[in-house]
């Protein structure tokens, strides 16, 4: 898992100054691991992505009050939506670890079944990436970018 | 759970002032206090339920082959 890049603060600054510079920290690391996301081969792509949209969620959540609320409440929402798209995904990549896991162990009899049980979570899996491409197209998170970017700026004052 | 709204906020404040008022909300708080107490452990509490559960799934599926639900789901499929 990618580890979340230090945002030096300052405690003097204002409090919607340093929102800025935190949440532009955290939308950036969103967007770096966007990369090969849909690519079912290399998990960590979609796990990075997931945990870099939910430091970003928690960023934007302490310095709500920083940004307008109109802008904040659409912008969340686009995030919040992101995140469960990624976590969907996930959740198929974690079960399929898990057994694919479990089948090294199972007896050979057992393995069959646990395999089949695999091969059904691919089937998920697959259709949980075809939920998440729309999320990640680079027409959906140029939007996105472009509105967190405002967010930020009006957060500078 | 929801986080309880930390009021009186202040964009044009010092970080430092806003960031008190935060932190004092989220410990003062009875219902987190035990749990911001725990998170030193956190991380290697969840690895052991972690490994616990698979062990036991792992156990369960040897009991229910002994028990012949295998064979006997296999029959009714």
């Amino acid at each position: 898992m990618a580890r979340a890049r230090k945002v030096e603060l300052d405690g003097e600054e204002t409090f919607g100054r340093s929102a800025a510079r935190v949440v532009a920290v955290r939308a950036a690391e969103v967007f770096e691991h966007a990369g090969n996301v849909l690519d079912v081969d290399d998990p960590e792509r979609v796990h990075d992505m997931r945990v870099a949209t939910r430091r970003l969620r928690a960023a934007m959540e302490v310095f709500a009050p920083c940004f307008p609320r109109k802008r904040f409440r659409k912008a969340l929402k686009d995030v919040k939506a992101l995140a469960d798209a990624l976590g969907a995904r996930r959740d198929c990549d974690v079960e399929i670890e898990f057994l694919s896991r479990f089948a090294t162990e199972a007896a050979p009899g057992d393995r069959e079944a646990v395999v089949a049980m695999v091969a059904g979570l691919r089937e998920e899996q697959t259709r949980a990436n075809e939920a998440l491409a729309p999320a990640v197209a680079e027409e959906r998170l140029v939007k996105l970018r472009s509105h967190l970017a405002k967010l930020v700026e009006r957060a500078k004052g | 759970m929801k986080a309880r709204a930390v009021a009186g906020l202040d964009p044009e404040a010092p970080l430092r002032d806003n960031a008190s008022r935060i932190v004092a909300m989220r410990l003062d708080c009875d219902v987190l206090l035990p749990r911001a107490e725990g998170v030193e452990t956190l991380v290697t509490l969840l690895r052991s339920r972690r490994e616990l559960l698979f062990r036991r799934f792992h156990d369960l599926w040897r009991l229910e082959t002994s028990k012949g639900t295998w064979t006997a789901l296999e029959r009714v499929l």
